[in-house]
């Protein structure tokens, strides 16, 4: 059986897809902003105005405990003075992934953490925390945050908005920017007299499950392929409706490989071209793009898959919540697509389960 | 000295409707008071305070019935957390 679960600005539900049935709310009136799994924990991260960021976990999805100590700066050594406002603080927990070591943790303000009890306890990962560059790393319109983690061995990838990609490849002790090729947002061509290190807005960073070097990545200045973990990029976004490219998420399905985006406007719009709300798809790796199979409303929809809304299986489940509360749902790897039961609040995060 | 916790910090606090969401404990002042909640309810701490103990921008603290921001200011018989309209 599969579940989904639907991370909003106020609360957290559980969907059963096969009959449409929707759990009470999960931490009512909290913002649920990433979900992972671990050994045999669920975790649910949730965060607040009020109350800063928290950790839930859960072997049952029924009951949910709070951890004690979610991933903090503590007080922040690097602060140059705090009564001013610059020290660093955890603000939301942005993503998890789990590997065969760790449960590593994506944070804004941007940082990077790991686990090694399934989230009980943190430890702060320094050679991305304490980057040579920090000084230099601004927030884009979501904030400073670093919203995925990648990781082959001792080949770690962390995107952070809006800084770019970092790689490293000694498990985290030390990371370089890997953004060569990619635009410099906000920026026309012609007036970038010298690259700068940091400044880019990648949206979304996908990998594949058998190449360490292979990466899809959604920016915020186009869809771009590297097939050099990262040294270089190259644009893919032939087909796509979307000035620039432009757009949140990125998944590749695992079964056959496909690839999935929602292109929407512009930057300056962020709307679904034309009220169209399609989701796209490349069956080439990047190469050419169109329309995902079939199912999609005919009236205008305009709504958008935020960059941790959606998730993908290997058994061609593709699951995308929009900022207008609504779920939809491919069980073929994206020919066919129906929408789910059920309207919630502003969907940021999305997991199948 | 009763510190009363406000309703949106249940799911880590524990308390439900119908609980008054009070805990007795000790300290002459708020960070004390603070240290203490986070004794008797793990975890809590982080949610009234920030990384460096300053108390979260858009909590309302009541020592005494007069609110105040000083965690290093002197509490009496009771704390109050609240949630700011400013937050929601």
């Amino acid at each position: 059986m599969t579940t989904i679960a639907i991370g909003t600005e106020k609360g957290g539900f559980l969907v059963d897809p096969a009959d449409g049935s929707v759990s009470d709310p999960l931490f009512g009136g909290w913002k649920v902003t990433a979900f992972g799994q671990s050994g045999d924990q669920y975790l649910a991260a949730v965060g607040s105005n009020w109350f800063g960021p928290g950790i839930h976990r859960s072997t049952d999805l029924d009951s949910w405990t709070a951890i004690d100590a979610p991933p903090t700066y503590g007080d922040d050594p690097e602060a140059k003075d705090p009564e001013e406002g610059d020290a660093r603080e955890v603000t939301a927990i942005w993503t998890f992934h789990r590997d065969d070591g760790w449960l590593w943790a994506g944070v804004e303000q941007a940082g990077l953490f790991r686990s090694g009890d399934d989230g009980r306890t943190w430890e702060s990962m320094p050679g991305f925390n304490d980057h040579r560059t920090r000084g230099d790393w601004h927030p884009g319109l979501g904030g400073l945050c670093s919203h995925r983690v990648l990781t082959y061995g001792d080949r770690v990838y962390v995107a952070a908005s809006a800084v770019g990609v970092f790689r490293s490849d000694d498990g985290g002790a030390t990371f370089d920017l890997v953004n060569d090729g990619i635009p410099v947002a906000g920026m026309p061509p012609e007036e970038v007299q010298e690259r700068p290190e940091t400044g880019y807005c990648v949206h979304r960073l996908e990998g594949h499950p058998d190449d360490p070097d292979r990466l899809y990545r959604q920016d915020h200045m186009g869809v771009f392929v590297s097939d050099d973990g990262g040294s270089s990029w190259h644009r893919r976004q032939a087909g796509l409706p979307a000035e620039m490219g432009f757009g949140f998420m990125m998944a590749r399905e695992g079964s056959t490989g496909r690839l999935f985006t929602q292109p929407l406007h512009s930057d300056g719009q962020r709307l679904p071209v034309d009220g169209d709300f399609r989701i796209y798809r490349s069956d080439d790796d990047g190469e050419s793009w169109a329309v995902s199979g079939t199912g999609w409303p005919e009236a205008a929809t305009h709504t958008q898959v935020l960059r941790g809304a959606f998730d993908a299986d290997g058994d061609g489940r593709v699951v995308a919540g929009t900022t207008a509360g609504t779920v939809w749902l491919t069980e073929d790897a994206g020919d066919t697509w129906r929408q789910l039961p059920g309207t919630f609040p502003r969907i940021g995060a999305v997991a199948l389960w | 000295m009763t510190v009363r916790l406000p309703a949106g910090l249940d799911a880590f606090t524990g308390f439900t409707d119908g609980d008054d969401r009070t805990v007795e404990v000790a300290g002459g002042d708020l960070r004390s008071v603070v240290a203490a909640v986070e004794a008797a309810l793990p975890g809590v701490a982080g949610h009234l305070v920030d990384g460096r103990g300053a108390l979260r921008p858009h909590l309302l603290c009541l020592a005494d019935g007069t609110a105040t921001r000083d965690v290093d200011a002197p509490v009496g018989d009771e704390v109050r957390f609240l949630t700011a309209v400013s937050g929601g």
